[in-house]
């Protein structure tokens, strides 16, 4: 799968040369698609592929669909952060098994990232799940 | 609103600028050439309060029914990170709310331990919620730091013909405690809940340190493993679905 057919498919920042900078971080905002809530500073974040599942955040029925499977995408393009006090504004959801949901800490709508228990210096945001300003 | 609080606004709200607080445009950024400044200040809060006073809703800008209500009615949100800036300084809060766990003694005494500010909530059209503000204080005296920046809080400002606890009780209540602020809010009407935020965050950073060292943070809290200090006798953390 290409990783850039994943990036940020709105508002015109189609191209990743557009979003990471040299040095691999974020050169933008990252905010919340729905209210704009900042969720991290430009230069705060490393960009990296990862395969990771994100539930929908179109639903209005819970996560778990009618036959017990998840409704979701599994996306590559994040923006990895290695401490979540790196994170201008973000919510965590309770555990769900060992992970964490990042959501928008203003209008809480989500996931827009992932965080495992198990690995407590790595927290990603997925690039299509938030806007780019 | 005090006006010598340098209050920078996140970018919020539907169809609102993102105000005061710099989203950078990529020209910006490019030109500065500079790290992002991290934080001056980690701060943690922690919302009690009785069930149905609208502890949650303080944290939540709105809802918008079209979008996804399952992780947050489903799995829960836990705790949140906000940013505010004051005094020219940014501070991140980490702020737990304990909505779903509003049986007095089952919130842990790991939620008050670390809290540097403590907003209780109450509902001035509720008399019940009121008349459990001394059980919540007896949580706060007896697992909470001495130095928490305590906050009451009367919510639910927008059912003022509802109101049964008028604003003179609440002030009342609290100028009975040492340091203990108050005020009145409406979250539904989005009054003063910011600056509930940052009268606390004001007060606590009256009190702090130039310094704080970032290990009192560390990232434990995320799994509420218990802390080497918790008393034998109580019982460790758990998380509980909401």
């Amino acid at each position: 799968m290409d990783p850039s057919e994943q990036v940020c498919p709105d508002e015109g920042c189609k191209h990743r040369e557009e979003l990471v900078s040299e040095d691999g971080k974020n050169s933008k905002s990252v905010v919340c698609q729905r209210c704009g809530s900042k969720v991290l500073s430009p230069g705060s974040a490393q960009f990296a592929e990862k395969e990771l599942f994100l539930p929908s955040m179109r639903k209005k029925t819970g996560i778990v669909g009618a036959e017990g499977t998840m409704d979701g995408d599994t996306l590559t393009a994040h923006w990895l952060v290695d401490d979540m006090y790196t994170f201008e504004n973000v919510g965590f959801t309770k555990d769900v098994g060992k992970v964490k949901y990042l959501i928008c800490a203003d209008c809480e709508i989500g996931p827009i990232g992932w965080h495992c228990l198990d690995d407590k210096k790595s927290f990603y945001v997925a690039l299509e799940r938030v806007s780019h300003v | 609103m005090d006006p010598r609080l340098d209050m920078q606004r996140r970018a919020a709200g539907v169809g609102r600028n993102a105000g005061g607080s710099p989203a950078l445009t990529g020209a910006q950024s490019r030109r500065r050439k500079l790290p992002p400044r991290p934080a001056d200040y980690k701060v943690q809060v922690i919302i009690i309060g009785s069930r149905g006073v609208g502890k949650t809703s303080l944290m939540e800008r709105f809802t918008d029914d079209t979008f996804c209500e399952a992780c947050k009615s489903t799995v829960g949100v836990d705790f949140k990170i906000k940013t505010v800036e004051l005094r020219g300084k940014k501070i991140r809060l980490q702020i737990w709310d304990t909505a779903g766990q509003e049986r007095f003694n089952s919130i842990t005494s790991a939620y008050y331990r670390g809290a540097k500010g403590i907003i209780l909530v109450y509902d001035i059209t509720k008399q019940e919620t009121f008349e459990d503000l001394p059980k919540w204080m007896k949580m706060i005296d007896k697992y909470a730091s001495e130095d928490a920046e305590l906050l009451l809080v009367g919510n639910k400002l927008d059912c003022e013909t509802e109101r049964v606890i008028t604003r003179q009780q609440g002030e009342q209540f609290a100028s009975r405690i040492s340091g203990m602020r108050f005020c009145e809010a409406s979250a539904k009407d989005n009054f003063n809940v910011d600056e509930i935020f940052l009268k606390l965050v004001n007060d606590i950073l009256n009190k702090m340190p130039l310094e704080i060292p970032s290990r009192e943070l560390s990232s434990s809290i995320l799994s509420l493993q218990p802390e080497p200090e918790v008393p034998p006798e109580l019982p460790p953390p758990r998380l509980r679905c909401c």
